[in-house]
């Protein structure tokens, strides 16, 4: 759990991913096109995976894969980030980390 | 007289099993009737050899015989008995004729009944065809998936209410019914799509394909299909003229809206785009050895559940679109747009109907 909520506030925009999964793959191609690049860690890839999917199932993702965190708190999977997204929120949220692409 | 010819000449005379009626009798059955079951009596070759036996021993003996045979033969009483002997061989064979007959209507009507079943349960089943083709490129239908029948009746009842909604919500417009009366007919349409979105849902769980394909729909709601149902993008840019007037806050955030919906569906392409690469290469790398595919293919297995996950996101994205629509607008204006979508569709499936009734060039 530690690790997780380490890594979740080593930058503003943060992905918990596993490398198979395409529904993370999608999530990421969606922060790219608002011209953010998230911090991507893929936990089929770490040591400790398997606690922190429990981990992360634990602070309330529906699905363990994708999890999102901006500025450190979890926002949620794919379901929650399109709702946020749709309603404007996302924009909003992903203000102060948006990196300018020059 | 005591010669073998002249008993046989009356064991002959007696029994109705002799030799040479046999044969004419049994010829006439058998050309008439290929089914003749096994009780017929069959000449065998003992038959035979008696006779052959017979004409070789001494050839004035067969011309004894022959004519011992034809003198008691001339006596009309003989004759009248060989006719009813005759008679009742021809009956016996007639009726085992028609009990023949009878069997093979009997087992053809059976087949009948069990194609008839297999017939109305594909035709239940609408389109849906479980199996492939096999090597004769003949469609087949696999093992009856009962989720999937069971969403196509209940889709069917679906749009008998989305029908029945759509003309309640026109007449309501028509009238110029109070808000609070038609945030009722709204709340239930939403609540309508709400429900189809979750029967997609369970149907996703028993076929994914079946529902990616759009199976359901007719012929030109799938020329539209994007991920097992429209695109909200596109629907918006349909939609937005047939709400007007709208304020400037409110043509705004349906702009941020379709903006939206397009980067999340390019996104949810792009992730599928890649499943189909990750699929494609999974059965690739999937060898075939003495007609099983070794363990490759579980990878491939697992893809296709996530198939599940992207039709239930697409779906997602449909409801929310509308939902963050009706947020946006008033109610009159949700009203208006709810109307517009149904109709839309409405006439979409009629399209669909008009070509294919179409007149076609005789060939």
């Amino acid at each position: 759990m530690e690790k997780v909520m380490r890594l979740a506030s080593e930058k503003g925009v943060v992905i918990f991913t596993k490398s198979s999964c395409c529904l993370c793959y999608a999530v990421n191609i969606l922060f790219q096109e608002l011209g953010i690049r998230p911090m991507v860690h893929e936990i089929d890839q770490d040591p400790e995976g398997r606690d922190m999917e429990k981990a992360l199932m634990r602070l309330g993702c529906t699905a363990p894969v994708p999890a999102v965190f901006i500025g450190g708190k979890l926002m949620g999977s794919t379901n929650e980030i399109m709702s946020l997204h749709l309603s404007g929120s996302l924009t909003q949220l992903l203000k102060p980390y948006h990196q300018s692409l020059s | 007289m005591n010669s073998p010819s002249a008993q046989f000449v009356s064991s002959r005379r007696m029994s109705v099993y002799d030799p040479i009626h046999q044969i004419n009798m049994w010829g006439e059955g058998f050309k008439s009737n290929g089914n003749l079951s096994a009780s017929l009596p069959l000449i065998d070759e003992a038959d035979l050899k008696f006779d052959s036996s017979q004409s070789e021993d001494a050839s004035h003996g067969i011309l004894g015989t022959s004519h011992k045979y034809d003198q008691e033969a001339n006596r009309p009483i003989d004759k009248i008995q060989r006719r009813l002997a005759q008679n009742r061989e021809a009956a016996r064979k007639s009726r085992l004729r028609k009990k023949a007959y009878v069997q093979q209507l009997e087992s053809s009507r059976l087949k009948l009944m069990q194609l008839e079943q297999e017939l109305e349960r594909t035709r239940q089943q609408g389109m849906y065809m479980g199996g492939g083709l096999d090597s004769n490129n003949m469609c087949f239908a696999g093992p009856v998936n009962s989720g999937i029948t069971a969403f196509e009746m209940e889709y069917g009842h679906w749009v008998d209410e989305q029908n029945r909604q759509i003309s309640e919500m026109r007449n309501a417009l028509n009238a110029h019914i109070g808000d609070i009366e038609l945030r009722i007919l709204v709340e239930g349409m939403m609540n309508h799509y709400a429900e189809i979105y979750r029967m997609k849902s369970a149907a996703a769980k028993a076929d994914v394909f079946y529902v990616m394909s759009g199976m359901w729909k007719t012929t030109a709601e799938r020329f539209f299909l994007w991920i097992g149902g429209f695109r909200p993008s596109e629907l918006l840019k349909i939609l937005g003229p047939m709400i007007e007037p709208l304020t400037e806050q409110q043509r705004l955030d349906i702009d941020n809206l379709g903006q939206s919906c397009q980067q999340a569906e390019d996104a949810l392409s792009q992730g599928m785009d890649k499943l189909r690469q990750t699929l494609a290469d999974s059965v690739a790398a999937g060898q075939f050895i003495e007609g099983t595919y070794i363990p490759q293919m579980a990878s491939a297995m697992e893809k296709l559940d996530a198939l599940v996950s992207f039709v239930n996101q697409a779906d997602h994205l449909r409801q929310e679109t509308l939902q963050q629509m009706s947020r946006i607008l008033t109610i009159r204006q949700s009203a208006r747009c709810l109307l517009a979508l149904g109709e839309y569709f409405q006439r979409l499936r009629a399209l669909s109907s008009l070509w294919s009734n179409r007149p076609r060039e005789p060939a």
